[in-house]
């Protein structure tokens, strides 16, 4: 969930989303869910010439799975930060996990 | 079925209401009575034979059943729609047809009747069309997949799963999203209440929707407790059964890559060789040092570990200080008990994994030296202190003070060692600025207020167990020394000033004014004859055009006001000496100044510097001849 959570404080702001096919999206992040879909508001294509069937294409949403890169305004995230909801993050899967591993012999 | 629910602006006002609802429904995705089962009413109504013919029209029969279910609201045939919208049309025709007749008559003669007639036919009909499969799920039907969804997105823990986004509100004054009234208010309803707290803030923020948005905060936390108090398995493997099904959700998704936990993760023995990881530290400070001597790199991923440690424990340390406002008022509380329990557990911890209490220890260099010698050591520093009772910070000062030489910034941080690469030159910079930034202030702070008994000792300290000369090098030794001379110089005014004893409090005895002219000495007689060294190298950008030398001629500011201070506590014949070293550096300062080859706010930096210590000696930089 750290990556929603992270997505849900660029809402707003304006990112540039690359894809798996190589077109990369210019737009304000409108909305992100858990599974990292985005919608796009108001969106431009990086290399324009290349997609000439998105010009008129002013919102979209991408799937999650076929996102390769998001590219981000360094001063909207708080790096500091960042890497304590890391840790936290890590350290509660290493928890789940020691949990989680007994229930796996019982019912093995 | 699972799909996501929308975190965004600009939703509509469906979701609210929808989630309304939902506030008052309680089943979440799991099977239903026969009874409740309305999903396929539409089809199972008509009866098994009528929908296994060929010739069964779902579409009527959908319309027919919902006739039934709802009655009076008449759905409307194609043709029904027609009449009535023709019925409407000729009035709003008329409306536009005056309208356009004031503007522009010319108009008129486009809008005959046929062709007005032909599109209103076209429109209607594509009207029809696309609307031809509306309404296919009921209200209930829509609910049910929201419900679904929502279901996946709760979990257990909203406050840790949303650390990131909720911490960031807090820390940017939640200037977008407004969060709900107390932040354990926020946290128990995590993505469903904040989605729908964004929807309704950016929306309307009526008085309605706080309290649907209480009502559905509720009945969040209920089913949080539901879905706590039976755990949903991340296998489910039936009786018999060959093989495991899991259960993916948005706590446990799909892995993409299966990892193996052996024990315990990441054994130290798998250490790769002993080449000195200079990407991670200055110049390799684990290699060859006692200890475990064997392996460097052991020891680096010791202190490495150690450092999370100390991460996780300040983490905690950190929750804990926010959820000590929810406690009770009163002392004897079992939970405020509790809470106090644990809070000195967990700085015990910390001071436990931070292994400061000896200033002298065994192993070279000290643990607190190799916890500072990574940057996300000195990082967690200063965050680290904020818990730390006074003595311990008095005993962590004493600790870097002692082992002052053997500090990264220090053994590695001379020009020197930098001359060759601009790379480790850029390096050694970025520690020394994190150093001064975030574990300096600690120290100068504790320093700043402590009686000169506390000071002279850690002067003494330093003196005793650092090489003065070596060490002045570098800028945190030079600041430490400033600080420390300049405390000195203050105390023993306020003897001066008030007879035997200090006004302010401590008292401050003779003794102690002798001893600290003592140290003062011997720090003298130590630096003496090796002050010009201790300036920054001379960069050759600095004398050809304004901008590039605006950096290198300020960055000797430190020098300047170690001098400065040093020259408070000089006697004559000190004095003397001082200006005989640093008399080229002075002449050199104001030559550049006053040559008119910078810029003039560079040469006004250049002479005040310069007059911080010219200042310090009752002199001035106007009188020195050039």
């Amino acid at each position: 969930m750290l990556f929603y959570s992270f997505f849900k404080t660029q809402v707003g702001q304006q990112v540039t989303i690359e894809l798996k096919n190589d077109l990369a999206i210019q737009g304000t992040l409108e909305s992100v869910d858990q599974f990292l879909n985005f919608k796009l508001k108001d969106i431009r294509v990086v290399d324009e010439e290349r997609y000439p069937h998105m010009l008129s294409v002013k919102n979209c949403f991408i799937r999650g799975s076929v996102v390769r890169y998001v590219q981000l305004l360094p001063s909207t995230v708080d790096t500091a930060l960042l890497q304590d909801a890391a840790r936290r993050e890590a350290q509660s899967t290493q928890q789940m996990q020691q949990q989680a591993r007994p229930a796996n012999v019982a019912t093995a | 079925m699972s799909g996501g629910s929308f975190f965004g602006a600009g939703y509509s006002n469906e979701l609210d209401s929808k989630l309304e609802t939902l506030a008052l429904e309680d089943n979440l995705g799991e099977s239903l009575e026969d009874a409740q089962d309305t999903f396929n009413d539409e089809t199972f109504d008509a009866g098994d034979s009528q929908v296994g013919k060929q010739d069964f029209d779902f579409f009527q029969n959908t319309a027919m059943h919902r006739a039934r279910i709802e009655g009076p609201r008449r759905v409307l045939t194609v043709a029904e729609l027609e009449s009535r919208m023709v019925r409407h049309q000729p009035q709003q025709q008329q409306q536009q047809q005056q309208q356009q007749q004031q503007r522009a008559p010319a108009r008129a003669l486009r809008a005959s009747a046929e062709v007005v007639a032909q599109r209103r036919e076209l429109r209607l009909q594509r009207q029809a069309e696309l609307s031809r499969y509306d309404n296919m799920m009921s209200r209930h039907d829509k609910e049910y997949i929201v419900r679904i969804q929502v279901s996946q997105l709760l979990t257990d823990d909203p406050a840790a799963d949303d650390f990131y986004c909720h911490m960031y509100q807090l820390s940017r004054g939640a200037a977008m999203f407004s969060p709900p009234q107390a932040p354990a208010a926020a946290a128990a309803a995590a993505a469903p209440a904040a989605a729908a707290a964004a929807v309704a803030s950016a929306g309307q923020g009526s008085g309605s929707t706080q309290s649907s948005m209480a009502r559905m905060q509720q009945q969040v936390q209920r089913i949080v407790n539901e879905a706590r108090r039976r755990p949903k398995a991340v296998h489910v493997a039936a009786e018999g059964a060959l093989g495991k099904i899991s259960v993916t959700s948005a706590r446990n998704p799909k892995q993409v890559i299966q990892v193996q936990q052996r024990g315990h993760a990441g054994s130290v023995s798998q250490a790769v060789g002993a080449q000195s990881p200079s990407a991670h530290d200055l110049g390799g400070i684990f290699a060859g040092m006692g200890g475990d001597a064997r392996n460097p790199s052991t020891e680096r991923r010791k202190t490495l570990r150690s450092i999370e440690k100390v991460y996780g424990a300040v983490l905690k340390l950190e929750q804990l200080i926010r959820e000590q406002v929810r406690l009770p008022a009163q002392s004897d509380h079992p939970s405020v008990q509790a809470w106090i329990s644990a809070y000195a557990a967990g700085k015990d911890a910390v001071w436990a994994e931070l292994e400061a209490g000896e200033p002298i220890s065994s192993t070279y260099p000290h643990p607190l030296v190799r916890f500072l010698s990574f940057s996300k050591g000195k990082r967690i520093f200063p965050r680290v202190m904020h818990h730390m009772s006074t003595d311990q910070v008095l005993a962590v000062t004493a600790t870097i003070i002692a082992n002052f030489e053997s500090l990264d910034v220090c053994r590695f941080g001379s020009f020197s060692y930098a001359a060759g690469s601009a790379v480790v030159a850029a390096r050694q910079g970025e520690e020394t600025d994190l150093f001064m930034q975030a574990v300096m202030p600690t120290a100068l702070s504790f320093l700043s207020e402590t009686p000169l008994r506390m000071v002279n000792w850690l002067f003494a300290l330093f003196m005793e167990r650092n090489n003065a000369a070596w060490v002045a090098r570098t800028r945190p030794a030079l600041a430490l020394l400033t600080v420390i001379l300049r405390r000195t110089a203050v105390l023993k005014q306020q003897v001066d000033s008030s007879g035997n004893n200090g006004g302010g409090g401590y008292a401050v005895d003779r003794q102690d004014v002798y001893q600290a002219n003592e140290l003062y000495g011997h720090l003298f007689d130590s630096i003496r004859g090796n002050l010009a060294a201790m300036f920054p190298p001379h960069s050759s950008s600095s004398s050809s055009g304004g901008g590039g030398g605006a950096g290198s001629a300020m960055e000797d500011v430190y020098v300047w006001q170690f001098l400065a201070s040093v020259a408070m506590g000089a006697s004559v014949e000190q004095q003397h000496l001082l200006v005989a070293e640093v008399r080229e550096k002075v002449l050199e300062k104001v030559q550049l100044a006053k040559g008119g080859h910078v810029a003039a706010d560079v040469a006004a930096g250049i002479t005040a510097n310069v007059n911080l210590f010219l200042h310090a000696l009752g002199l001035d930089a106007s009188q020195v001849a050039t």
